[in-house]
């Protein structure tokens, strides 16, 4: 009876015991032996096949007050190689096949999509390589660069230690919906609505004999689907961003009496309401508010006289409405939806939406009306009213 | 058996017994005769230099025997005692009787036996032997007390009493009495070790402190036969209830007024000549959290510093085996640019981060024990040592990296932040199995490390009270006083998981009065009297 007691916590506690390795994924790996991708950039071959470039930190080079000297060489902080393969996977494994380290994508923050690539064959396949394994972190933001994607990489910004963390800087303080894998997975999941990704460009510093390349952002890449097919820029950036119910800062320049004024729109508040029509077309009412601030008057005028502060009112209310109907103009004219107005109308009612507008919403959409209600109010014209240096009349 | 028999048989007796002590003295009257009677001491104490051992004669001719230890009574004292009944008092030839005319001594025993008269003798009484007496008296004028009470050194307190037990049984005893004057106070004595023979008592408050653990105590205590006791540790280990576990099942203190606060939940204090720990029972693994300063602070601060005793109780036992894990298992914990700084500084470094972590606790260890074992004026050498080699030196040669250093130290300070000594000491031995089970099998395995933790505290018990009530067991009631330290004025009940015969603290009355006005508001106090001579004086000069 003891025996047989004792058999058995014995045979419990080796099973128990067993619990522990039999998960069978032991995958111990010293940071040592990591190469963390921060950033890829996914181009296409003129033969069709892909491009892949990663930017790869140099960890000894990373500072750290004791951390320098030695092991990996130069003075970069981080090597950037590529390769070519028929799938990504291949390209990453080829690169793979070369370094000294496993090159470990859970840290990567930034995928820069050459525009090529996202003009021709689609984005849509690159969603395979990242999401079938849990290592690629599906957060990370999604970027569209003007020409190739390794030229965006190679750039050199002097105010981050890698081009890939100036471009998430920059996207993230780009609105505050991020634009990440995920969520442009989530756009091209569904039929009807687009996706919507950052546009980027690289640009040389002007004015310094030590040129570097920038990163710029250009605005938003206009998407079909998964396929680009033109860019939201200047104007049309910030009209999207009005459009998608939140608008952050901008400057803007309107001509006004002898020369211009330079406005800063401070903040502002769009509602979008979608009024579906007996016919079965659809209407937007958009309401725009918004809140500007003097910042620079070179007309002339008095802003403290009430005339011609409704007037420039008036200019800066037009001029925003103008922009906005050349935005939308342009989402019409290719049939796109990449400000996921078919799920406001779903919203608003399930039943119409399946009925009438569901099966060729991007028809709907292309030819819906817009009611467009821009009220703009100056809340600021600065402590002077007048140029302080100007000769005063006695 | 005939008054002959018996002294011969005793004779015989007295030549036989081997000093193996009170036991077999227990039985062994003292004689009538009082050469007997020395003959007898002067050779059980043969080689015994600190032995007083002088017959003199009481007025006259009644011969008697004076027996002492050098250096444990108080000289003076003795012969003054010594010169009332030689030269004062006369014709007392009857114990009774010297006793109550003779001696101007508060504290005066008789004993009829070996084992009684020498214990007393042996603890510092002053003994006196005389002729045709088959008792002895001992004279309680004990000696020099030793150690004066002074500040504790492990417990320290920024407010509160600065009293710490000694290592003389009975100024312990009187620290606590002169906290808790009741009579109820109940310190009840017994005596440990075959050679030692160390007194000690019981204490604990009669009709609050369950009976039953009172007789547990005394039961288990009771059945310790051993040589030697000389220190509270020793007793623990023979009354714990898990023998085997890394955690302290009692709590030790040198604190009078810990010991009062914990006598005053119901629980009972070991007090052991010849040490200043103290032993408390039962003790749950919340007490190990806990300071006496926590209820002598404002409520809130009580609060927040428990707070942080728990985050860093969590730090030092985890933190170190976290590092390791998500360093090694789950890099993409980290946030990218902390995950950088970590790579850049482990960069030259030689070993796996396990290794590392396990070098630096270990030498971390080392230095501590060498801090407590060295001289105090080397102490602060090998601490400058330790700092400047461990710190700098191994960082800026590239052996160990920063981050693991600064793990290392954090982790030693939240050690520190844990008020009792033995419950730091299980927290130091467990971070290596978590750190070595964290560099196997990652987070994963740590949590298995910390359920297997957490089983055996569940399953724990000090004095059959369960080790993590109020959590374990839940008691809501008083669980409060874990999760907060709530205002005295809040605390009605003592501990619910302590069994108590009598479990009010204190009348409810006055913590309605305070709940409903935030407090006692003196709106009774008039403070604008018009007939204030010094208010007059000063109206006029305006």
């Amino acid at each position: 009876m003891m025996m047989k007691n004792k058999s058995t916590v014995l045979c419990l506690i080796l099973m128990m015991a067993a619990i522990v390795p039999l998960t069978g994924c032991w995958d111990r790996r010293e940071i040592n032996d990591v190469a963390f991708i921060l950033t890829s950039a996914i181009d296409m071959e003129p033969n069709g096949q892909f491009r892949v470039t990663m930017q790869v930190p140099l960890a000894g080079q990373l500072g750290g007050p004791s951390g320098g000297g030695g092991g990996t060489g130069g003075n970069k902080t981080y090597y950037i190689d590529s390769d070519t393969g028929r799938t990504i996977r291949e390209a990453i494994a080829k690169v793979q096949s070369r370094s000294a380290r496993r090159l470990y994508s859970a840290h990567r923050r930034v995928i820069i999509i050459g525009e090529e690539l996202a003009r021709t064959r689609g984005i849509r396949e690159i969603f395979e390589a990242i999401a079938r394994f849990p290592e690629n972190r599906i957060t990370a933001y999604m970027i569209v660069s003007k020409g190739k994607a390794l030229d965006l990489l190679n750039t050199k910004p002097s105010l981050e230690r890698f081009s890939g963390e100036a471009m998430r800087e920059m996207a993230k303080t780009e609105g505050r919906i991020v634009i990440n894998i995920k969520n442009v997975a989530q756009a091209l999941s569904t039929p009807f609505t687009d996706p919507l990704l950052l546009y980027m460009g690289a640009k040389n510093t002007e004015g310094s004999p030590d040129k570097t390349s920038e990163v710029e952002v250009l605005g938003y890449a206009h998407f079909r689907q998964d396929k680009m097919v033109d860019t939201f820029e200047h104007e049309k950036a910030n009209a999207i961003n009005w459009l998608r119910k939140q608008p952050h800062p901008y400057d803007y320049v309107i001509p006004f009496g002898k020369q211009s004024i330079s406005l800063e729109m401070t903040e502002g508040r769009t509602t979008v309401t979608p009024i579906l029509l007996n016919d079965g077309s659809v209407k937007f009412r958009i309401k725009a508010k918004g809140r500007i601030a003097v910042m620079e008057n070179l007309s002339g005028s008095d802003l403290t006289d009430p005339n011609v502060f409704g007037q420039v009112r008036k200019v800066a209310g037009d001029r925003l409405r103008q922009e906005l109907l050349d935005t939308l103009h342009q989402i019409q004219q290719h049939k796109t939806d990449p400000l996921a107005w078919g799920g406001d109308v779903w919203r608003r009612n399930p039943r119409k939406w399946e009925a009438n507008y569901r099966h060729n919403w991007r028809e709907k959409l292309s030819e819906a009306n817009f009611d467009l209600q821009v009220q703009i109010d100056i809340v600021q014209i600065g402590y002077i009213s007048s140029n302080i240096a100007e000769v005063t009349r006695q | 058996m005939s008054s002959n028999d018996d002294t011969s048989g005793n004779k015989t007796r007295y030549d036989e017994v081997e000093f193996e002590f009170y036991a077999e003295l227990k039985s062994l009257p003292l004689s009538r005769d009082l050469e007997e009677n020395k003959r007898f001491l002067t050779r059980i104490f043969t080689d015994c230099s600190d032995i007083v051992i002088r017959p003199f004669t009481i007025e006259r001719d009644i011969p008697a025997l004076v027996v002492l230890v050098d250096g444990l009574v108080k000289t003076e004292l003795v012969e003054n005692a010594l010169e009332n009944l030689m030269i004062l008092e006369g014709q007392e030839s009857d114990v009774e009787s010297l006793m109550s005319r003779s001696l101007p001594v508060s504290q005066v025993k008789k004993a009829d036996n070996y084992a009684k008269f020498l214990e007393g003798v042996l603890n510092g009484d002053t003994g006196i032997l005389l002729d045709q007496n088959s008792e002895g008296l001992l004279l309680g004028i004990r000696g020099p007390a030793g150690r004066t009470v002074s500040e504790p050194e492990t417990e320290g307190v920024i407010r509160g009493p600065r009293e710490g037990f000694t290592e003389n049984l009975r100024i312990n005893t009187s620290l606590i009495r002169r906290r808790i004057k009741s009579p109820k106070l109940k310190t009840k004595p017994f005596i440990l070790g075959r050679h030692s023979s160390t007194a000690a008592a019981v204490i604990y408050i009669e009709g609050m402190t369950n009976p039953g653990l009172i007789e547990e105590v005394l039961g288990r205590i009771d059945k310790i036969d051993v040589d030697v006791i000389l220190e509270s540790g020793f007793l623990e280990e023979y009354i714990q209830d898990s023998a085997l576990s890394p955690f302290p099942q009692m709590q030790v203190t040198e604190r009078p007024d810990t010991t009062a606060i914990a006598l005053m939940q119901g629980r009972v204090a070991i007090v052991i000549d010849g040490t200043p720990m103290v032993l408390l029972a039962p003790t749950v693994f919340i007490h190990l959290l806990q300071s006496s300063e926590d209820y002598y602070e404002r409520f809130q601060m009580g609060t927040l510093i428990r707070w942080l005793r728990y985050l860093f109780l969590f730090v030092s036992l985890f933190m170190p085996g976290l590092y390791v894990a998500i360093t090694t298992y789950h890099a993409e914990l980290i946030p990218t640019s902390l995950l950088f700084s970590i790579a850049s500084a482990r960069e030259h470094i030689p070993f796996p981060a396990v290794v590392e972590a396990l070098i630096m606790e270990v030498i971390f260890e080392a230095l501590r024990e060498a801090g407590i074992r060295l001289p105090k004026a080397v102490g602060s050498a090998v601490g400058i040592l330790g700092a400047i080699v461990v710190g700098q030196a191994a960082v800026q040669a590239g052996i160990v990296s920063a981050p693991m250093v600064i793990v290392v130290s954090i982790t030693g300070i939240a050690s520190f932040t844990i008020p009792s000594f033995n419950g730091a000491i299980a927290v130091r031995m467990l971070r290596f199995p978590f750190i070595l089970m964290g560099a196997m099998f990652g987070i994963y395995g740590m949590l298995i490390a910390l359920m297997i933790m957490v089983g055996h505290l569940a399953n724990l018990r000090s004095f059959g009270v369960p080790y993590l009530s109020p959590i374990g067991p839940m008691k809501p009631s008083s669980l409060r006083d874990v999760v907060i330290r709530p205002p005295f004025w809040a605390m009605t009940r003592r501990p619910g998981y302590m069994n108590l015969l009598d479990d009010v603290r204190m009348k409810p009355n006055i913590k309605k009065e305070i709940w409903q006005q935030r407090g006692q508001k003196g709106l009774n106090i008039d403070h604008d009297r018009q007939d204030r001579h010094s208010g007059e004086h000063n109206d006029d000069e305006k």
